[in-house]
């Protein structure tokens, strides 16, 4: 089903951001470049991952493929048309699980859905709680987000960005404020939910082992102004899991993106 | 919420006995030293000999407003119809107002500023100029109430619904909701926590807005008591009726108190003052 409405769509692209140039305005009035002459392509299907320090313009880049900000100059299309068109087969994940803290666990990842005035039914219903099993987390429905540790708030986070059953997750940090352990089972969680409902990513992240482990191609980011360094393949085998970490190849390919950064 | 450890070492008696006497030892300590300072107070005046008209003991002032009967029932109503028409009054304006405050820069520079002036004015000072406007009806009473009441409701609301996670509205924004939509779903109960916190505070504030109001003009009410009363000096009453006042005020309070525990759980989690 999911693979016949991609064809149908006639889709090339995910994402098209065709040099991108960024231009804050500081406090001060002095000009800041966030990103200069970016170019970004990202396949329906692929999974691409930015790496870079902090304030190198990931996070700006993520917001203007998102249509939070207008980029100063530069052509970007989402799904096959011009950003500035409200999109709502696009999620985001966020680096907090941002929650709503007055709804059940349930409701949080129906949210969505609701606030953009769709009806919610059974079949929602089913489809929010099929998730929150895929993701370990449906005996928690009833429960309010502040019983649930960081870990698993972030699950719901991301079954709430799927269930809008969207061809383009936008992921900025998500995994960042988790500690190590569970940070590697939401990416292996991750990596399970990709081989099961393929979908264009496109994740934001520090950590070189994390982007490796996940992506199909990792663009290495440098500050001032934002710019892609480097594009690095992944040529690792799909359907994967962590147990990637362990092979030769891995390690080669995050030194590879390491010796990019430095 | 969540129970204290002191619980856990109790637990070789019967369970329910060990959480009572966990839950009441508060209370009881509580009690035991405004019953210290009643008993203070009584044997104090009895022993000095402190004359009636300076300091009545507690045990006069029970006396004497028992003695009113039913005759302090209309006081005590009046009060409250004060109270809760200018407490209610100040809730309604201050949505829109802080709606307005948070939502356009131009608003809040424009009303900003008002509301300062407003607050700066002492009401106190301001009460005999509202009756004269107002006429003699219930009217400035409440008029007074609200507005001592509307200005912590307004900021703290204010505050609640520009201090929603950026994550949120980026999510809203995201999937092209409108401003109207965005302000119903997320930003006005993400702000529920701040406008309990501008409630609570409210609520004391309506009743010092309440007496005030009576102690200028009113032919009834607690306020009105304590004014005559004094003029006559009969102290018990004046007494009296202060201590049902801030029984009232305490009352109040612990209503709203018991209105965001039972219909807002979540929100005590994420009070502004609790972090």
């Amino acid at each position: 089903m999911l693979d016949q409405a991609f064809d149908a769509s006639g889709v090339e692209t995910a994402i098209d951001v065709a040099s991108a140039s960024q231009v804050f305005r500081s406090s001060s009035g002095a000009r800041v470049a966030a990103l200069h002459d970016v170019s970004l392509t990202v396949g329906p299907r692929e999974f691409v991952s930015i790496v870079g320090p902090s304030g190198c313009g990931k996070s700006t880049l993520l917001r203007i493929v998102a249509g939070l900000i207008a980029p100063t100059a530069g052509a970007v299309s989402v799904l096959g048309s011009s950003v500035g068109v409200r999109r709502r087969d696009v999620s985001l994940v966020f680096q907090r699980p941002a929650l709503l803290p007055w709804l059940d666990i349930l409701d949080n990842v129906l949210f969505p859905l609701r606030h953009m005035g769709r009806n919610v039914g059974a079949a929602e219903r089913e489809r929010a709680l099929g998730l929150l099993s895929l993701m370990g987390i449906a005996d928690f429905r009833a429960m309010r987000p502040n019983e649930l540790s960081g870990g698993m708030q972030q699950r719901v986070a991301i079954c709430r960005a799927l269930i809008t059953d969207p061809r383009l997750l936008l992921m900025d940090e998500p995994f960042a404020a988790l500690d190590a352990l569970t940070r590697d089972e939401l990416g292996g969680e991750l990596l399970r939910l990709c081989a099961l409902q393929p979908k264009a990513v496109l994740f934001i992240t520090h950590s070189i082992a994390e982007a490796v482990t996940l992506s199909d191609r990792v663009l290495v980011m440098s500050p001032r102004p934002g710019h892609f360094r480097r594009d690095c393949p992944i040529p690792l085998p799909r359907p994967r899991d962590l147990g990637v970490t362990r092979e030769p190849l891995f390690q080669e390919l995050c030194s590879h993106v390491r010796d990019a950064i430095a | 919420m969540f129970e204290t450890p002191s619980l856990d070492l109790a637990a070789g008696e019967a369970p329910g006995w060990a959480r009572f006497r966990a839950a009441a030892r508060g209370p009881v300590i509580s009690s035991f030293a405004i019953g210290l300072v009643i008993v203070a107070w009584e044997v104090g005046v009895r022993v000095f000999g402190v004359r009636e008209f300076i300091l009545p003991a507690p045990s006069v002032i029970v006396r004497d407003t028992a003695a009113m009967g039913w005759g302090i029932v209309p006081h005590i109503e009046a009060t409250l119809v004060t109270i809760f028409a200018g407490y209610g009054l100040a809730f309604v304006l201050s949505l829109p107002l802080a709606i307005a405050l948070s939502s356009s820069r131009f608003l809040s520079h424009a009303l900003y500023p008002l509301l300062v002036i407003k607050q700066s004015v002492p009401v106190v000072a301001l009460a005999p100029i509202l009756t004269v406007v107002l006429g003699a009806g219930e009217a400035p009473r409440i008029a007074i109430t609200t507005l001592i009441a509307l200005f912590p409701l307004v900021v703290s609301t204010a505050t609640g619904l520009s201090s929603t996670p950026m994550e949120l509205v980026e999510l809203s924004q995201s999937m092209g909701v409108s401003r109207m939509k965005q302000l119903m779903d997320i930003r006005l109960p993400a702000a529920v926590p701040f406008i309990f916190s501008g409630l609570k505070i409210s609520m004391t504030l309506s009743v010092v807005g309440a007496i005030v109001g009576e102690f200028v003009a009113a032919e009834r009410g607690l306020g009105y008591l304590i004014y005559t009363s004094t003029a006559y000096f009969h102290m018990s009453i004046a007494f009296g009726a202060m201590f049902i006042l801030s029984a009232i005020g305490l009352l109040l309070f612990q209503g709203v108190l018991f209105i965001e525990r039972h219909f807002f759980p979540w929100a005590l989690a994420q009070a502004p003052d609790a972090e």
